[in-house]
């Protein structure tokens, strides 16, 4: 039992992988190597699937690329609505970034999602996206106006709200990649044929992708809400 | 030591129950939903899947305040 | 895991602008283009074919006119070949019809001036028959018997 929580423990703890000798000694987490991995894979797919497109007579490569583009946007759009068609792109992104990294476990690396920093700043990059759509499409006087609604009693769980919000959001996504990883390491650590994979369908594939899209669909809900 | 904090993240992953009952309240609603509309079922299935995926974050909050107690306090 | 850690913070979130960039550029932009280019490209050949069927539906109203317009100029010319056709019927009978009355009336005037003649020629004949028994029977006899045999004589050649 105890090597089984040192194993554990080991699993999840995020190494560094160098350090950069500036400001003191940059130390680069292996999440951070790994979300290089994925932009890498990502940028080179998109470049050789755009490649010299045509408007008819497309390859295969050409319908694959359309195909994916758009089913991705229509869902972000289907989430956020017409209003905040400027956001799918941002949206989008983040929806493909959080699928892989929760996947991406599949294929021996360790998922970026499974370390705190990227949480936090997914969190926080979307409150700020949220915060700064509603300044933009409001101003800043209605934008503050906005906290004393519906009424002006109201106004500190408003201001919470905005803590809360990217909080609850980054420990979700970290709490469900967090556990479903452990689970699946108990199961393969008791079975260790056959029922990780029925498993790992569930946990890693469905959960994982359920996640990115609750990640973006509560975010556009949010932006939504702002810019009502 | 150990005992307390074995006992402390036990009592945080009750947070599981919350999420429980939801799952289960939501899901019964969806099946009346469905029975009584079998035309909206994907629509209905869509909605549910995401309000168990909310209704899970307790449970999940839960998990990881269990998790930071084991880690924080050993 | 749970350490917070300022440098990967910040990171992370250079790494998320870097790939929404790199994503627009690579993936979102072309694609978005591509697509409006074959909308617009369909909303073009609809907009032709939507003037081609126009032109087109003008073209066959306008061969539909003429084609009317021929069956009346048919129509129009076999009517007035017909009149004309019984224009010259009518007249060419009337004409024969003239000609036979004249050609009728001109043999009865033919004929009234020959038998005219033949009366006159006998009349002239007979009177000088006449004459020629008077002067032979005055001749021969006289008085009553002179008139008998005149008027036998008379008798006799008129007999003949």
């Amino acid at each position: 039992m105890e090597e089984l929580a040192k194993n554990l423990m080991e699993e999840l703890e995020c190494k560094t992988v160098f350090t950069i000798p500036v400001l003191g000694g940059l130390e680069i987490k292996e999440s951070i190597v790994v979300t290089w991995i994925i932009m890498a894979v990502l940028i080179l797919l998109s470049i050789f699937l755009t490649r010299n497109m045509k408007i008819d007579h497309i390859s295969k490569r050409q319908a694959v690329a359309e195909l994916i583009v758009t089913k991705l946007t229509g869902i972000v759009e289907g989430m956020i609505g017409e209003k905040g068609k400027a956001f799918v792109p941002y949206l989008t992104t983040v929806l493909v970034y959080i699928g892989i990294s929760n996947i991406i476990g599949l294929f021996g690396f360790k998922s970026p999602t499974k370390d705190l920093n990227v949480t936090i700043a997914l969190a926080v990059m979307s409150i700020v996206l949220v915060e700064a759509a509603g300044i933009y499409y409001l101003g800043v006087k209605k934008w503050l106006h906005k906290f004393t609604e519906p009424i002006a009693i109201v106004t500190p769980i408003n201001i919470l709200e905005v803590f809360t919000r990217p909080l609850s959001l980054c420990m979700r996504l970290f709490g469900n990649v967090l556990g479903s990883f452990v689970i699946m390491e108990l199961i393969k650590m008791i079975v260790p044929v056959f029922l990780p994979t029925v498993f790992s369908l569930y946990f890693d594939i469905f959960d994982g992708l359920l996640q990115a899209y609750v990640f973006v669909f509560l975010t556009s809900l949010y932006i939504g809400e702002e810019i009502e | 030591m150990n005992t307390l904090i074995a006992i402390g993240a036990g009592i945080a992953v009750l947070g599981a129950l919350g999420a429980g009952i939801g799952i289960g309240i939501a899901t019964g609603k969806a099946t009346e939903a469905v029975a009584r509309q079998p035309e909206a079922e994907s629509k209905i299935r869509n909605t549910l899947i995401l309000g168990c995926a909310l209704a899970e974050a307790t449970a999940i909050y839960g998990f990881v305040i269990a998790l930071m107690v084991i880690v924080m306090l050993k | 895991m749970l350490s917070v850690d300022p440098t990967n913070l910040i990171l992370t979130v250079v790494n998320l602008l870097v790939l929404l960039v790199a994503l627009k550029i690579f993936l979102f932009k072309p694609v978005q283009k591509i697509i409006a280019d074959r909308q617009a490209e369909a909303d073009k050949q609809f907009g032709e074919a939507a003037a081609r069927q126009a032109e087109a539906d003008g073209l066959k109203a306008q061969y539909a006119d003429s084609l009317a317009g021929i069956e009346d100029e048919k129509k129009k010319t076999l009517q007035a070949a017909r009149k004309d056709a019984d224009a010259q019927y009518q007249k060419i009978v009337a004409e024969a019809e003239s000609k036979a009355r004249q050609i009728k009336e001109d043999a009865t005037a033919e004929a009234q001036h020959q038998k005219a003649q033949i009366i006159k020629g006998a009349e002239k004949e007979i009177a000088d028959m006449v004459v020629d028994a008077a002067t032979k029977v005055v001749g021969k006899q006289s008085g009553a018997e002179i008139d008998r045999s005149l008027y036998n004589e008379f008798l006799d050649k008129a007999g003949e």
